[in-house]
């Protein structure tokens, strides 16, 4: 197996969230394409960590970090999401439109 | 090609599919549930590629974090906002959808391009493997130290502000008990909202 | 290259575990009989008569929960490697790691505080 496998991989999942990220309607699954492309990014950082710096694996610390910054993200997120369905009772992102003019 | 390899190369494209078929269904499924569900799945095969990339510690934190908590935590998310929605069509919405496809694709196919183009400097000595959790652990008291730190300042402020933004309705009211009010946050009482909703005809 | 040890256990145990479902639902699917009635498709609870759907609107309690819930489970994740290595990292990095608590102690005091962890 090689790095490139891995890269593509991610490649294609970062594709996959972008995608999500723009078409989507559902604000919970905007935050989950997030978390697609995070996702996405953690690979690659395994990948080089793996092939490029395999002894000192700073990738994986990188990795760990992304990790609690991606919970952080989600927790605050969600309660942001939560509070918004609460004032406009409703979770569709064509309505979010307070700073649209 | 000897039997670890061919085993390896297996499970590498078996966990591959799994998570980009699950990451597609993620993001085209009609039921936001089913999403949630299938998300974990897309976390579970990202833990499996993190253990042949030789991290065992990262695959469990994944595993932990990730499947444990966060999509507990979106799954809640969801069921709290379970209103069963029509969302109004949008005019050439089908338009949209095919520009980002096409941006989407385009990107893949240039990242694919750097990725295949490029000569990496592979390192060939030998992976930590098993050493990697004290390497880890190294790392974070050693050079990785301010990081480490702010990262509990980082969670304590998520903690804190998803308390704040979340809380409104979960202590209907707390004015009276003594020693409360000092940690009470001005709020003025809430009303909808209703800007929007009839200002935007399109 | 790949170098972890032991995982070919784990690779048995996932094949053996995938199979399970597999075969449990193909046993039970030869086995009853024949699907009938509107009962058949209702939700089994026990032997109760279900109450309404499944999918309701939860209480924000459960957020909150999960949300203190998700926040420790990233220090542990944090902490693993700091104990597992204890011995190579020596009293400063105690000191550290007591920051470390130290400061994820004062959510948890904010969040007991503010009445997240409580149900009533």
């Amino acid at each position: 197996m090689q790095l490139q496998y891995f890269l593509l991989a991610a490649a294609a999942l970062f594709c996959i969230g972008v995608y999500g990220l723009v078409t989507s309607r559902n604000a919970v699954r905007v935050l989950m394409s997030i978390e697609l492309m995070l996702n996405a990014v953690n690979l690659n950082l395994m990948a080089f960590s793996n092939y490029l710096d395999p002894a000192v694996i700073r990738g994986q610390v990188f990795t760990v970090f992304v990790i609690s910054i991606a919970a952080a993200e989600a927790a605050v997120g969600l309660a942001i999401l939560l509070s918004i369905y609460r004032n406009r009772n409703t979770v569709d992102m064509e309505q979010f439109n307070l700073l649209k003019w | 090609m000897n039997l670890a390899e061919g085993v390896q190369l297996v499970s590498f494209i078996i966990l591959t599919v799994m998570m980009l078929g699950a990451a597609l269904a993620v993001v085209l499924s009609p039921n936001i549930v089913y999403s949630a569900f299938l998300l974990g799945g897309v976390f579970s095969a990202m833990a499996g590629l993190y253990l042949l990339l030789n991290a065992s510690f990262v695959a469990a934190a994944q595993i932990l974090v990730y499947v444990g908590a966060i999509n507990v935590l979106i799954l809640f998310a969801i069921m709290l906002v379970n209103k069963r929605e029509d969302f109004a069509p949008v005019k050439y919405a089908w338009t949209r959808k095919i520009v980002t496809a096409a941006v989407c694709g385009g990107l893949f196919l240039l990242l694919g391009t750097t990725i295949i183009t490029t000569p990496w400097a592979i390192d060939s000595t030998a992976a930590a493997g098993d050493e990697a959790i004290y390497i880890l652990g190294e790392h974070f008291f050693t050079d990785f130290l301010l990081p480490f730190e702010l990262v509990s300042v980082l969670l304590l402020m998520a903690l804190i502000g998803a308390i704040v933004l979340a809380r409104r309705d979960i202590i209907p009211d707390s004015s009276n008990v003594v020693g409360q009010d000092d940690l009470k946050l001005p709020e003025k009482p809430r009303e909808l909202v209703s800007a929007g909703a009839d200002g935007e005809s399109s | 290259m790949f170098v972890l040890s032991g995982y070919e256990y784990l690779l048995g145990f996932i094949f053996v575990a995938s199979l399970v479902p597999v075969l449990a639902l193909t046993a039970s699917w030869l086995l009853r009989p024949a699907p009938s009635g509107p009962e058949r498709r209702t939700t089994y609870e026990s032997g109760m008569e279900p109450i309404g759907g499944a999918w309701i609107q939860f209480n924000i309690r459960y957020y909150m929960f999960a949300l203190v819930f998700v926040i420790f489970d990233v220090e542990t994740v944090f902490l693993y490697p700091w104990a597992v290595a204890f011995n190579r990292l020596g009293l400063l990095a105690f000191v550290e790691a007591l920051i470390f608590i130290g400061i994820l102690v004062v959510g948890l005091a904010y969040a007991w505080r503010k009445g997240a962890l409580e149900w009533s």
